[in-house]
């Protein structure tokens, strides 16, 4: 077979497997930030629960490999009749992994905005959510544009894991076309350079959102 | 005055008793008792210099009057508000909280504009979600005193884009759009370059002359000779002094005012040559 053949035959199968990768990174993206957001509010709560249960998400996360969080997932919660398709079990490892880091950019976000943003909200009479969504978080936001993009990186990168729990994303869908053809090379290559062609996007992205608030300030 | 920057005027010309009324405020910062016992009633109208040497209390007493800070001990009485503070008392409601404060206007030494919205958003931002106004109407009252104190044309710029001099006094311009009662001044001039001092001073004078009532930490003794019509004098977390400013700043009774005076005006004059505004010539001069 020449390069040409192969592309039609391996062509549509990379495609929809690249899909899916888009797919599982877009909401393990939105799991995360939930989650980030939730935990990094919940280490600055005064109710003392809310901080330990924060504190121990973050410190487990970060200090376990990611594998062994989806493996826990998707083999080890069933044990207790929590059985998850191999596509729902990835989005939520990586969406609650991914969201304990997002929890430390916003907790370094949030520590950056001087006291002084929140007082003189607050002492306008505006509530203390509407000061956080109105004033503080917006300006979070763009300060944690760069570290964000890179856990998104991460994130996306990080979905070839799931290829050890079946889901048929691009590391597993090569892993099958390898069974058969005996060339690793070629194909892991292949694989390489789409992965670093949505990094680079994100990169690009980020770089846009940059400028954007750079200009409007 | 043309232009008229308060409207505060209506409790104002009804000429009934003080619009704030406080009497035996403490407060404690873990073993540091900062205020000791502070009581005080505000008339309609009145502007009210507070002087100090740092860590005497003066901004903590403020802060305390818009309940930034949470008095321990005390008593205040603010419109049809009354508050008893006592320790292990439960915090107002946040409701009450923020109808307290949108009553009582603030502007802060370091401006505290929000730097991703643009002067008017910053003026129309707590109109709209406080006092549920629409957009459209508080646009135009926020372009109204844009207006007045000559800052119209920048009002879609990033407040990144303008002087200090320029930010304090959008600063207190957003928090006029409130309608407060009284307005509450912290050092607003402290962090200013020298040149920039005059034109945030002279808005404040010139508010001071459309009646409203204010309280003014300040180190400006020009400006509590000049402007305000009372001149209170903090020590240790207690007034020493009350009085009006010819009283308290010509005839200081304590030898710790005297030498208060004496360094405060000392620095006054070690300004740089051609730095100081009007208000401090006359103050020199006269």
């Amino acid at each position: 077979m020449n390069w040409r053949t192969e592309l039609v035959v391996y062509g549509p199968g990379f495609w929809i497997a690249t899909q899916l990768v888009l797919l599982l990174t877009v909401l393990i993206i939105l799991v995360s930030w939930a989650c980030g957001l939730a935990a990094a509010l919940g280490k600055l709560s005064k109710i003392t629960a809310i901080r330990v249960v924060s504190d121990f998400y973050v410190w487990f996360i970060r200090g376990t490999p990611t594998l062994i969080q989806v493996f826990i997932v998707y083999f080890g919660l069933p044990q207790f009749g929590l059985k998850l398709s191999p596509f729902a079990a990835g989005v939520i490892a990586l969406g609650v992994n991914s969201g304990a880091y997002v929890a430390e950019i916003i907790r370094a976000g949030l520590s950056a905005i001087p006291k002084g943003q929140m007082e003189s909200s607050l002492a306008l009479g505006i509530s203390r959510f509407e000061t956080m969504r109105r004033i503080i978080l917006p300006q979070v936001f763009r300060i944690i544009v760069p570290p964000i993009t890179n856990e998104a990186i991460t994130a996306l990168k990080n979905t070839s894991l799931l290829s050890t729990i079946t889901v048929v994303e691009l590391t597993l869908f090569a892993q099958t076309i390898i069974a058969t053809t005996f060339r690793p090379f070629e194909f892991y290559i292949a694989v390489a350079f789409i992965y670093l062609l949505l990094t680079t996007i994100l990169t690009q992205l980020s770089g846009w959102l940059e400028r954007r608030y750079a200009a409007m300030s | 005055m043309a232009a008229e920057l308060a409207h505060s005027s209506e409790a104002a010309r009804s000429g009934a008793g003080p619009v704030l009324r406080i009497s035996d405020l403490h407060k404690t910062f873990g073993s540091l008792e900062v205020l000791k016992g502070i009581s005080i009633d505000v008339m309609p109208r009145e502007v009210v210099s507070i002087i100090g040497a740092s860590g005497s209390g003066k901004s903590t007493f403020l802060r305390c009057i818009n309940m930034m800070e949470m008095p321990d001990r005390g008593a205040m009485e603010f419109e049809s508000f009354r508050f008893h503070f006592q320790p292990g008392a439960a915090r107002p409601a946040p409701a009450t909280l923020s109808a307290v404060r949108a009553k009582i206007g603030m502007v802060f030494q370091s401006y505290n504009l929000w730097p991703h919205m643009t002067v008017l958003e910053n003026v129309i931002e707590a109109p709209m979600r406080v006092r549920r106004m629409s957009r459209r109407d508080s646009v135009i009252e926020a372009e109204g005193l844009l207006e007045k104190i000559g800052l119209i044309e920048k009002r879609n710029v990033y407040p990144g884009r303008l002087s200090g001099g320029q930010q304090q006094r959008v600063a207190i311009v957003r928090a006029l759009a409130m309608r407060p009662k009284v307005m509450l001044f912290d050092e607003v001039t402290s962090a200013l370059d020298p040149e920039l001092v005059g034109e945030v001073l002279a808005l404040m004078a010139k508010l001071a002359a459309d009646g409203m009532t204010m309280l003014v930490v300040t180190h400006e003794i020009a400006f509590a000779r000049d402007v305000s019509s009372r001149t209170i004098f903090f020590d240790r977390g207690l007034i020493a002094e009350d009085g009006s400013p010819e009283q308290v700043l010509r005839e200081p009774k304590s030898d710790r005012l005297r030498q208060f005076l004496k360094r405060i005006l000392h620095e006054d004059i070690a300004r740089p040559a051609g730095s100081g505004d009007q208000l401090v010539k006359n103050g020199r001069n006269g």
